[in-house]
């Protein structure tokens, strides 16, 4: 379980965060929804201690993220919403390094990447830097990169950006099967039919502020007849909050 | 501490402290399938290779040096060389520490921020370990020739050399930080790297230039002058404090600078950057290729010292002081020498391949395909591209003629005559790497030494044969001037005019070419 109490984060003036309270519980496909700067990647960073907020806290799995950090990021598979990287790394160097990190032997490093190369379509050998593929290929190698070690939590910070179509239908394929096993996924995504399709809860950000949170029936029951994306741009045009 | 993960960060931090290898040997099929390989191919290269050549090189150069009888000599190169290996640490230091950006994808992993600073400093050290080896030799031999035991010149040497080592080590990554911390370096960015390049290349034109002058009357001057360090280390009642001086600061300052870089690690790179003041847009006077092309150079330091400050240098280091020996060279004909060496300076540095108009259009890189789709006359195109690079490498070369041509007191229609052929010339050689370019391009290269590395490395070496000869063969004439005299201007005016059409007929191909 994730939960976060009254996250703050501010850069400069601009508020990024404004006391974001939002638990995501096991077992759940939970998706980060907003427009550019809502706040959805500062959360995300903020879970996986790429930055600090200004106030607040988190705990997962009921352990305080500040005082357990390096514990809790041994349970966290990250993929960043921009893949550059390590770049000057040729790939396999940086898988190989991604598993000394979380600590795999060689023999399940191996069969677990050939398992994900599959998943992802990868037949290439990859014979070179991370700087030399092209945005798709970079972003694959890094969710490879963080699924190796087949983490409880994953973090995906707007995976599908880039990835084929074939690629994409097997992430969410993954992300389902990793959830049935009690496992977590949050992501974050500004493709609505990917979250209405995906998700079993979903928390709207508009300005660091939490606008919902909730299951999309949850959502639906509102506003009968709608979409997500309906209902979505009226919320976003709208003053008001509807939260659970 | 968990060393696999310590040794993991290390090999990393390897390959961003040598981006140019990783990209030439990252490709090749032996590493491509043991990538352990070329950890070992960047560690062996510079680690140990590169430091046995500079240990032979300098033991060389250095042997006829009297550090016994003229212990200031020692001095200088000793503070000229430790200038030199702190200042080329700053662009590894930077880069390893701050431009990497790796910083921010370490945090989510569990990896403790020690390990990870351990290794980078680590980096740094060995940096700047090999760059010092000259001192070591320079030790060895002060210790040698002042009479000093076998063990105390083994002992001292290693010593003395570690410490600094280790001393320059924590001077880098302090100015580093400082630096850093006052976000001048944020601002300046990539600027800061190259202005640290082209330095390190002067510091090193410097102690050439002192070697090249190094002579008895010279040697005279200064005989038996000591130095502090030189006074320091000759004395055996100061060396060990002074090691153990140096070891403590060295200690403190390192530390005081990693914990200080530490922090930063753990505050957001965001405030970092909403710190920096975002520039005011304003609409440049240049036309806009121009601009373009000058940002393509400018804004990259790789390019900056690698096409511009090198192979413009490399000649003028070479052709002006060979003329300072000359008592009478205002005596010969003006004319003759002022274009002469003008020509020549052209020559050299353009028969090179390493100068802007060989790659001038690969800086285009993904930019050159969408341009041509577009409607511009690519003729215009290329003429921008053709007066950019030969007035940006053209700078210093022109600088160091036009205060050869003071100082001797040449005559101002010759200097006009000799600036004429210069950029005749230029501009006619630099066609042919322009056309060289455009036939080998390579729109997606990731560091300059791919596009410097076109050119195999035997028509490299051929063209280095005919620098020299180009530059025998002046001289000579330049000697028998008195028996051959004006027959010396029909000599220049053919190759002029040789040059001068090859470029003219090579322009109208490139043309051809780009409108096929």
């Amino acid at each position: 379980m994730i939960k976060i109490e009254g996250l703050c984060k501010k850069y400069g003036d601009k508020v990024a965060l404004n006391n974001l309270n939002v638990q995501i519980n096991d077992g759940e496909i939970f998706g980060l929804i907003g427009h550019n700067g809502a706040g959805k990647s500062t959360t995300i960073k903020t879970l996986v201690s790429v930055i600090n907020s200004d106030s607040g806290k988190i705990f997962i799995d009921n352990k305080s993220l500040s005082e357990n950090r390096n514990e809790i990021k041994k349970s966290i598979g990250y993929v960043s919403d921009t893949p550059d990287l390590f770049l000057k790394l040729p790939v396999k160097s940086y898988w190989d390094f991604i598993s000394k990190v979380f600590e795999i032997n060689d023999e399940d490093k191996e069969s677990r990447i050939e398992e994900l190369k599959k998943v992802f379509s990868i037949d290439e050998k990859f014979d070179c830097t991370i700087e030399e593929l092209s945005h798709g290929m970079r972003q694959k190698v890094f969710i490879v990169g963080a699924l190796i070690s087949n983490p409880k939590i994953w973090i995906l910070d707007e995976p599908m950006t880039g990835l084929d179509p074939q690629s994409s239908f097997n992430l969410k394929k993954l992300m389902r099967e990793h959830t049935r096993k009690g496992n977590i996924v949050l992501f974050s995504t500004h493709v609505l039919e990917v979250a209405e399709a995906l998700c079993d809860r979903i928390c709207i950000l508009k300005e660091g502020k939490v606008l919902f949170v909730g299951t999309l029936e949850e959502l639906k029951s509102k506003n009968i007849g709608e979409t997500l994306e309906d209902i979505y741009l009226k919320m976003i045009s709208e003053e008001g909050a509807i939260s659970e | 501490m968990n060393k696999k993960i310590f040794f993991e960060i290390f090999k990393i931090n390897l390959l961003y402290a040598n981006s140019k290898i990783t990209s030439i040997y990252s490709k090749k099929k032996d590493y491509i399938e043991n990538p352990k390989k070329l950890y070992k191919k960047i560690f062996l290269s510079n680690f140990v290779y590169s430091p046995l050549i500079m240990l032979v090189f300098y033991s060389v150069i250095f042997f006829r040096f009297d550090f016994k009888q003229i212990p200031i000599f020692f001095d200088v190169f000793y503070l000229f060389f430790m200038a030199f290996a702190v200042i080329q640490s700053f662009s590894v230091t930077y880069s390893i520490f701050y431009a990497s950006k790796d910083l921010e994808a370490y945090k989510p992993l569990p990896i403790d921020i020690i390990n990870l600073l351990k290794s980078k400093v680590l980096i740094v050290f060995i940096n700047i370990f090999t760059h010092t080896l000259s001192t070591f030799v320079m030790l060895v031999l002060f210790y040698f020739k002042n009479g000093f035991n076998i063990l105390e010149i083994v002992l001292y040497s290693i010593l003395i050399f570690t410490m600094t080592s280790l001393f320059l080590t924590a001077l880098s990554i302090f100015v580093i930080n400082v630096l850093i911390k006052t976000i001048a370096i944020s601002k300046i960015g990539n600027s800061f790297i190259t202005f640290v390049d082209v330095f390190a290349i002067l510091i090193n034109i410097g102690i050439f230039t002192l070697l090249k002058f190094y002579d008895e009357s010279v040697s005279l001057m200064f005989y038996g002058k000591l130095g502090i360090i030189s006074g320091l280390i000759s004395n055996r009642v100061y060396i060990f404090p002074i090691l153990v001086f140096l070891l403590l600061i060295s200690i403190i300052v390192c530390k005081k600078s990693v914990y200080s870089i530490g922090k930063t690690y753990f505050e957001d790179n965001e405030k970092l950057k909403n710190s920096v003041k975002i520039k005011k847009y304003k609409k440049s006077k240049l036309p806009f290729f121009i601009k373009y092309n000058f940002d393509l150079i400018f804004k990259d330091s790789s390019v900056i010292s690698s096409a511009v400050v090198t192979s413009s240098i490399t000649p003028v280091f070479y052709i002006f002081p060979a003329f300072l020996k000359f008592n009478n060279i205002n005596q010969v004909n003006n004319f003759i020498i002022t274009v002469g060496v003008a020509g020549l300076v052209a020559v050299c540095q353009y028969i090179y391949p390493s100068n802007l108009s060989s790659i001038i259009i690969s800086l285009d890189r993904e930019n050159f395909k969408y341009i041509k789709s577009l409607p511009i006359d690519m003729s215009k195109y290329m003429i921008n591209k053709l007066f950019v690079a030969v007035f940006v490498n053209g700078i210093i070369p022109l600088s160091f003629y036009l205060v050869f041509t003071v100082y001797f007191k040449l005559n101002m229609l010759s200097i006009i005559c000799g600036l004429f052929v210069y950029v005749l010339i230029a501009s006619s050689l630099a066609i042919n790497w322009m056309m060289f370019d455009y036939k080998n391009l390579l729109d997606n290269w990731q560091n300059i030494t791919e596009l410097m590395s076109r050119v195999s490395n035997l028509w490299t070496f051929i063209i280095f044969i005919i620098i020299i000869a180009a530059f025998g063969l002046f001289m000579f004439l330049f000697r028998m001037f008195v028996v051959i005299g004006d027959y010396i201007l029909m000599f220049y005016a053919v190759i002029f005019i040789i040059i001068v059409s090859m470029g003219y007929l090579r322009f109208k191909d490139l043309i051809n070419e780009l409108e096929k």
